[in-house]
């Protein structure tokens, strides 16, 4: 096997953490996604007359409950406090590294769960309470304000805002903080929380299936909306091994691209996910062949399914590499989804034990790849690469290695 | 790091006159659609392609200049979306609108409408988010990430002036709405980057403070520090929300001024709310 020096063989995983439609925390969250558990469930947080679909991916009200009690802070903001603080702990930093941290955020939604409320309640007359607190809670900046105040992170602090692929974008922007040495630690993620608007949005374009999603089955119909926040501890390899961390991944590479095609369709034939599939592996020097598995963006709609499989084909080959969707067990979690599936894959790669495709009973023939059809199944792979797209074509791809290699 | 050079920049600001005080936004109003397609676009976008044209204008180069894999595109924005947002959730969803909720779309009508297809970043946040956008721009320029790296922001505020005026901790001044966008090259000197939580008080610093225009401030004091009789070293400060950030280049980023004959976009009459250390102001 040729293997090229990775651009970023210096930045590894050392904490991770989560909230999500299985409930808080990591344990929680892996052992729904290795048991094929799907989390998808009658909506109850907004209200669901007249649409199309009528479920969600929430994040249980008895686990939402759990979490520490954080006053004036929005239901996303909670979720992201939790499960970046799990991230930390799981890290177990030193006091220095911990403060020096960049915090980098994927968000979109902010607090529009509460925005919404009170915009219907304030704006349009409902009642009036004179708070404007909402309004401050409601942009999704809060979320790395938040953070950083609670936590008491002093470094650098970004949020992005590249809609479904934010998460993501997070990973590989954190990584090169490391990489370019304006820190040594970073801890980075995304959330979104269910808010109407985005009910209302993909209802409007017909995207949402009225069934728990089903990725890359032949008669999948659309995507489940889900909600979630993760975080991942990215360090400097040297100081993680310096203070003894644990490392339960390397993140071996990124690929970031634009399609410069439209606002929400993916290009006709994947240009711009091949191109960030195959900046990814290049900048984490290895070749198609050498990973084992893709965490695929996998939305479940008609044209993103059919186009992620062509651009996997151009980079894979047919069948070149194993495929599965994490969407199909805690829905699409927006700007949560990047970070919610590199936590998958870098489990999967820890466990050995590649999580399923839940739903999938009949696979759509002109998707040629093994897309792990509703069980884990064990493999020992040394490397995987976990895609995420979002609306206007932005393209992320994570390339991540075995903590022990 | 290598300081970037400045080879172009477009500013679009809302006129604003010194009584500006009793007018809490300023618009820059739409800018005319060029084709269907654009039709359907929300001003935002409109305000971000026409930006991407006034940059193009002082630089005197043609669209095919910015084109292709080489260009990255970076934009920061703090509020640039409320408007979208509320109109979508007030038209009671519908689909053409939907993605313009996303502050995504107006960089990706500019990468559309100009074939950009290199890296690729969105950050919000007020004007440090916009220093950390050209500092972003810079490291991959630095690195060889690609050729050259525009810095795009757009700010509106007409559609929720309502907003802004409950939350008036938000915008204590008068808001007036711009955009920007700036050409960065590889240039000479070093860049430095600057975050931490703002002081209170800044002893040295004068800051006059007019007037609001959020994520693009930054490029709005690039402008006015361009429009210097001999502008040297630049410090661009930027304070929003309790974090302060700072731009500090060893050398003059201006590599190819061409500031001499071209017309600023707007009359400004009102200091917006510039950032520009009072070395440079």
């Amino acid at each position: 096997m040729t293997r090229i020096a990775s651009r970023m063989s210096g930045v590894v995983v050392s904490g991770l953490g989560i909230v999500s439609p299985f409930g808080a925390g990591l344990k929680a969250f892996w052992t729904g996604l290795a048991a094929g558990t799907c989390a998808i469930r009658a909506a109850t947080l907004v209200e669901t007359d007249g649409f199309r679909s009528r479920i969600a991916a929430e994040v249980p009200g008895e686990a939402m409950a759990a979490l520490p009690a954080a006053r004036h802070r929005s239901r996303a903001d909670r979720m992201a406090l939790a499960a970046a603080s799990e991230a930390l702990a799981d890290a177990d930093l030193g006091a220095c590294e911990r403060e020096a941290a960049a915090l980098v955020v994927g968000a979109v939604g902010g607090g529009m769960y509460e925005g919404e409320s009170w915009y219907w309640r304030e704006v349009r007359g409902e009642a009036s309470s004179g708070r404007t607190r909402a309004l401050r809670s409601i942009l999704p900046f809060a979320h790395a304000e938040t953070l950083g105040f609670r936590l008491r992170l002093h470094g650098p602090k970004e949020t992005l805002v590249m809609a479904c692929a934010s998460g993501g974008a997070s990973i590989a922007m954190g990584a090169d903080l490391i990489h370019d040495g304006a820190v040594s630690t970073a801890l980075v993620g995304g959330v979104d929380a269910l808010t109407r608007i985005c009910f209302m949005g993909f209802n409007s374009l017909r995207l949402l299936d009225p069934e728990p999603c089903r990725p890359f089955a032949r008669d999948r119909r659309g995507m489940s909306i889900g909600e979630a926040a993760a975080f991942l501890v990215l360090e400097d390899a040297e100081q993680c091994r310096a203070r003894g961390g644990r490392i339960y991944a390397r993140l071996l590479g990124s690929g970031m691209s634009t399609d410069a095609h439209h606002v929400t369709a993916p290009h006709p034939e994947g240009e711009g996910m091949v191109r960030a599939m195959e900046l990814a592996l290049e900048s984490a020097g290895l070749g198609p062949s050498e990973i084992g598995y893709v965490n695929a963006h996998g939305t479940g709609t008609l044209q993103n399914d059919r186009i992620e499989a062509l651009a996997l084909r151009r980079v894979f080959g047919d069948g070149g590499v194993l495929v599965s969707s994490t969407k199909s067990q805690v829905g699409h979690t927006m700007a949560a989804a990047g970070s919610v599936e590199a936590v998958a894959t870098v489990l999967a790669l820890q466990h050995g034990l590649l999580p399923p495709t839940a739903n999938l009973v009949n696979p759509d023939p002109e998707i040629p790849f093994d897309c792990l059809a509703r069980e884990a199944r064990p493999a020992a792979v040394a490397a995987a690469l976990s895609n995420s797209f979002g609306f206007g074509g932005q393209n992320v791809s994570l390339v991540f290695g075995r903590g022990e290699l | 790091m290598q300081g970037p050079a400045v080879r172009g920049l477009g500013i679009l600001l809302a006129e604003a006159t010194t009584d500006g005080e009793a007018q809490p936004v300023w618009s820059l109003g739409r800018p005319a659609p060029r084709d269907e397609r654009q039709r359907r676009a929300s001003r935002e976008c409109l305000l971000g392609l026409a930006a991407v044209e006034a940059m193009l204008d002082d630089e005197g180069a043609p669209r095919e200049a910015i084109a292709g894999e080489r260009t990255a595109l970076v934009y920061a924005t703090a509020g640039g979306y409320a408007a979208s947002n509320r109109s979508f959730i007030e038209g009671s969803g519908r689909s053409i609108h939907f993605a313009y909720t996303a502050p995504a779309v107006v960089p990706a009508e500019v990468a559309i409408q100009f074939g950009i297809t290199g890296p690729y970043a969105i950050f919000l946040g007020g004007p440090p988010a916009t220093l950390r956008a050209i500092w972003h721009a810079s490291i991959l320029l630095d690195s060889g990430s690609c050729d050259r790296a525009l810095v795009l922001a757009v700010e509106t505020f007409e559609e929720c002036a309502d907003l802004y005026a409950r939350g008036h901790r938000l915008a204590k001044r008068p808001l007036v709405e711009a955009a920007g966008c700036l050409w960065l090259e590889p240039g000479r000197g070093d860049l430095v980057f600057e975050s931490r939580g703002a002081s209170r008080r800044r002893p040295g610093h004068a800051r006059a403070r007019g007037a609001e225009t959020f994520g693009c401030e930054p490029l709005v004091a690039l402008d006015q520090w361009r429009r210097a009789p001999a502008p040297g070293p630049l410090v661009l400060t930027g304070v929003w929300r309790g974090e302060e950030a700072r731009l500090v280049w060893s050398e003059a980023p201006s590599a190819h001024r061409r500031i001499a004959g071209t017309k600023p976009q707007s009359t400004v009459r009102m200091r917006p709310g510039i950032a520009v250390d009072e070395r440079q102001a």
